[in-house]
């Protein structure tokens, strides 16, 4: 391991990191209600309490089994995604704080943004439901169109701090953060962020067109866990953006940590409120857009980044 | 290093465990309701688990030639400003023609799927 | 147990009901998503989703069937309300409510449902009759030649879980054999016009085939009535179903409060601006443009001028789509594009069932 400025923390804050991560997805849930409350022509306070209530309707609410349902493919795809979440803010510091600074940190989280393609199709096929089922492919075309720009995009920064460890690449932006310099690749990923937690404009796979999709089938403690390990996985993946583009927990005045979670938080804020803005973007309208404009974009970010990385040399 | 990892995963598992474990004490009934898929109010026809005629089945080829590509990516990235322009050249060299493979497959309408 | 009955009071706050317009109850299923929309709760997309059903109107038998497998789909706790008009809406989810808070009673419902699934009926077959013969000659689809394949297949040792045979193929596009489903769309559907069934033949997510109908009302209820086809709180409503499939929640909630405010007597100075905020908005919006299948954004907004002129008094003439013109319309393209098209399309149930057109 190059010699990065975290310090790595024992395996006991492992619950500590996953509290404070469904802490942060909690927060961005209310702040995802009060928006819409204002929509509705209600105060936001009221909308504030939805993910409060939600948890309670949907614990008292019966589970549901449906016919020839492929039961334990289902479970992996309800129970998973917030495990994904989780297993994504490993490698994510919180200030000068890490639980596992690894080598390969970037391709860590990759991998794991990976995995809900599985998750995702998994919780659309179990059911059995036409409607689910959809859903499920639909969410296999969107991903095969905003995949390799995330790839793409979060090489970025790490050709420019010459590591994959994301412990590097959060020293690497002392003074200047990624995403000032590299804007696009900044776009895409937080674009990215909301295609894999499936958010507007990136929500057709559970889509009111589909009476909810993936979602469609799902009741009880199962809905629970997709709605909010999609939560999980936007602020996961928010918190991964703040270490790699938005400089970490660099900043002046506030302590380190302080500065981590102010920004992940100010960065969901700000992704609710791109989602409550924009409609639904059709996935057959997404993978040309994300393969001939989106993906060429991207590979030039990557190609001034390596420019100006080897010009400094 | 990777013990955080493992006690992550095992935690994830103990939430999604403990969340059903936790449903079968505050729902109304623990055991799942049995029933057909919705379907607007009908029974279904046939089963919907079936060969679903994924249409943008070329882009997934497509998308391979890009992901194999990332194996190589990875490790160019650390050594971009050791090695200098030629890892540069090189890797764009390559990129540029994927990429071009890219723009033959859309004009072929590969990227069309409705 | 004061634990039980905390998550039972926070469980109640935030209702998501189900709601089924019959033809011909417009207006109740309007006043409806408006006391939703005041008391803070939401409309559910599925029964999965949903604590309540509510129905707006008397169903006739078919769609009264569909109704009724619906409700033994809900997971419960659950709740079932039926209004006749706008006036009972309130009285009728105040009883719901009533119902999802008594935790007893409740969980003897679920206990007291059976372990096996309700199968209902087929979109195609009459509830009169029983259902067990019928599924495989319920011939919604003359023409649909691979249905006949799908009995060969079945006949032969198709293994049927649950009574329900496995999907069978036929020729896609590109000469590959993908499985043929049948999936009826409506009459229980979000965003979708009342009582209307497109028996659709789907391969992936492409409608190959479709064939629509309309169910009609139990003939010896009287309607309340429908929003008045043209009238600017019409065109708000169908703007409001685009917006919300389109998956614009906020644009959606937007539409339908204009909606309401236009039904009740109040200020059409403030609706008015609210109007022009939402074109604006509308008009600005370049994903929903691209997303949109063609044409459809240029509808919306069309349907959003046609309601500032009718509110100006220079209603635009409304020519009604007959129910046959609809399957040219959506057959060959893909579900979400179809929900879309039916939702802007010109179709008036309540009417074409007293007419007589819709009936099958």
């Amino acid at each position: 391991m190059t010699g990065s400025s975290l310090t790595q923390v024992s395996a006991a804050w492992v619950p500590l990191a996953a509290v404070l991560l469904l802490a942060v997805a909690a927060a961005g849930a209310a702040f995802d209600g009060a928006v819409a409350a204002r929509a509705e022509g209600r105060p936001w306070q009221h909308g504030a309490g939805v993910p409060v209530a939600e948890t309670a309707r949907l614990l008292r609410q019966r589970r549901r089994r449906t016919v020839a349902a492929d039961r334990p493919l289902e479970l992996v795809g309800t129970g998973g995604l917030v495990v994904v979440a989780l297993l994504m803010v490993v490698v994510v510091p919180l200030g000068r704080w890490t639980l596992g600074d690894l080598p390969v940190g970037i391709v860590w989280f990759n991998a794991m943004d990976v995995v809900v393609w599985a998750l995702v199709w998994l919780a659309g096929w179990g059911p059995n439901s036409a409607h689910a089922l959809v859903g499920g492919y639909r969410f296999l075309a969107q991903a095969l169109a905003y995949e390799l720009p995330l790839m793409f995009a979060i090489t970025a920064p790490a050709v420019a701090a010459g590591s994959l460890a994301v412990g590097d690449v959060v020293a690497a932006q002392e003074g200047l953060w990624f995403a000032v310099w590299m804007p696009v690749a900044f776009l895409v990923f937080c674009g990215a962020v909301l295609a894999f937690s499936v958010r507007a404009p990136f929500s057709a796979p559970a889509g009111t067109d589909l009476a909810g999709g993936v979602l469609a089938d799902s009741s009880g403690i199962d809905r629970w866990l997709l709605l909010a390990g999609r939560w999980a996985l936007m602020a996961a993946g928010s918190a991964f953006a703040v270490a790699v583009f938005l400089g970490g927990g660099h900043g002046p005045l506030l302590p380190a940590w302080l500065w981590s979670l102010v920004k992940t938080a100010a960065l969901l804020a700000a992704l609710v409120w791109v989602r409550r803005r924009l409609p639904t973007v059709r996935p057959d309208r997404l993978l040309p857009f994300g393969w001939v404009v989106v993906l060429p974009l991207v590979l030039l970010q990557l190609l001034v980044v390596a420019v100006v990385v080897v010009g400094r040399g | 290093m990777y013990l955080a990892a493992a006690v992550m995963l095992l935690l994830g598992a103990a939430v999604a465990v403990g969340a059903w474990r936790l449903h079968r004490v505050t729902a109304v009934d623990p055991a799942p309701l049995a029933t057909l898929p919705f379907l607007s109010g009908w029974r279904p026809r046939e089963h919907a688990l079936s060969r679903f005629h994924a249409r943008y089945y070329p882009v997934t080829l497509l998308f391979l030639a890009f992901d194999v590509e990332m194996l190589y990516m990875y490790p160019w990235v650390t050594v971009v400003a050791e090695v200098g322009v030629s890892a540069v050249v090189e890797m764009f060299v390559f990129l540029g023609v994927l990429m071009v493979g890219v723009l033959w497959a859309w004009r072929e309408g590969a990227l069309r799927w409705v | 147990m004061g634990l039980r009955e905390r998550l039972t009071t926070a469980a109640v706050r935030r209702v998501a009901v189900l709601v089924v317009e019959v033809p011909g109850w417009g207006r109740t299923r309007c006043a409806a998503e408006e006391q939703l929309r005041r008391r803070g709760w939401r409309p559910a997309l599925t029964p999965a989703d949903a604590d309540a059903l509510l129905v707006c109107g008397v169903p006739g038998a078919r769609l009264a069937a569909a109704v009724d497998l619906v409700w033994d789909q809900l997971p419960g706790p659950r709740a079932r309300a039926e209004v006749l008009d706008p006036a009972g809406t309130a009285a009728a989810l105040d009883r719901v409510v009533a119902e999802l808070s008594d935790d007893a009673a409740q969980r003897a419902d679920a206990a007291s449902r059976p372990g096996e699934p309700a199968m209902g009926i087929e979109a195609g077959a009459d509830p009169a009759q029983d259902d067990a013969e019928d599924m495989d000659h319920g011939d919604d689809d003359p023409e649909d030649d691979s249905e006949d394949m799908d009995d060969g297949d079945m006949d032969m040792d198709m293994p049927m879980p649950a009574g329900i045979p496995l999907a069978g193929g036929g020729d896609a596009r590109d000469g590959l054999e993908m499985d043929v489903l049948h999936v009826p769309l409506g009459p229980v559907l979000p965003a979708w016009p009342a009582g209307l069934v497109l028996h659709c033949t789907v391969q992936g997510d492409v409608v190959q085939e479709t064939r629509a109908e309309v169910l009609p009302p139990d003939p010896a209820a009287e309607p309340d009535g429908d929003l008045v086809p043209g009238s600017p709180a019409d065109r708000c409503d169908r703007a409001a179903g685009i917006l919300a499939l389109a998956g614009w929640a906020d644009a959606a909630a937007a539409a339908a409060r204009l909606r309401d405010d236009l039904l009740s007597p109040g200020n059409p100075g403030a609706c008015r601006s609210a109007l022009e905020r939402l074109t604006r908005r509308v008009r600005r919006s370049r994903t929903l443009r691209w997303t949109l299948p063609g044409q459809l954004h240029g509808r919306l907004l069309a349907l959003l001028d046609e309601a500032a002129a009718a509110l100006t008094g220079t209603p635009t003439p409304i020519a009604l789509l007959p129910l046959d013109d609809l399957a040219p319309l959506v057959t060959g393209q893909e579900l979400g594009a179809v929900r879309l098209r039916v939702a802007a399309a010109e179709l008036a149930p309540g009417t074409l069932v007293r007419s007589g057109a819709g009936l099958s």
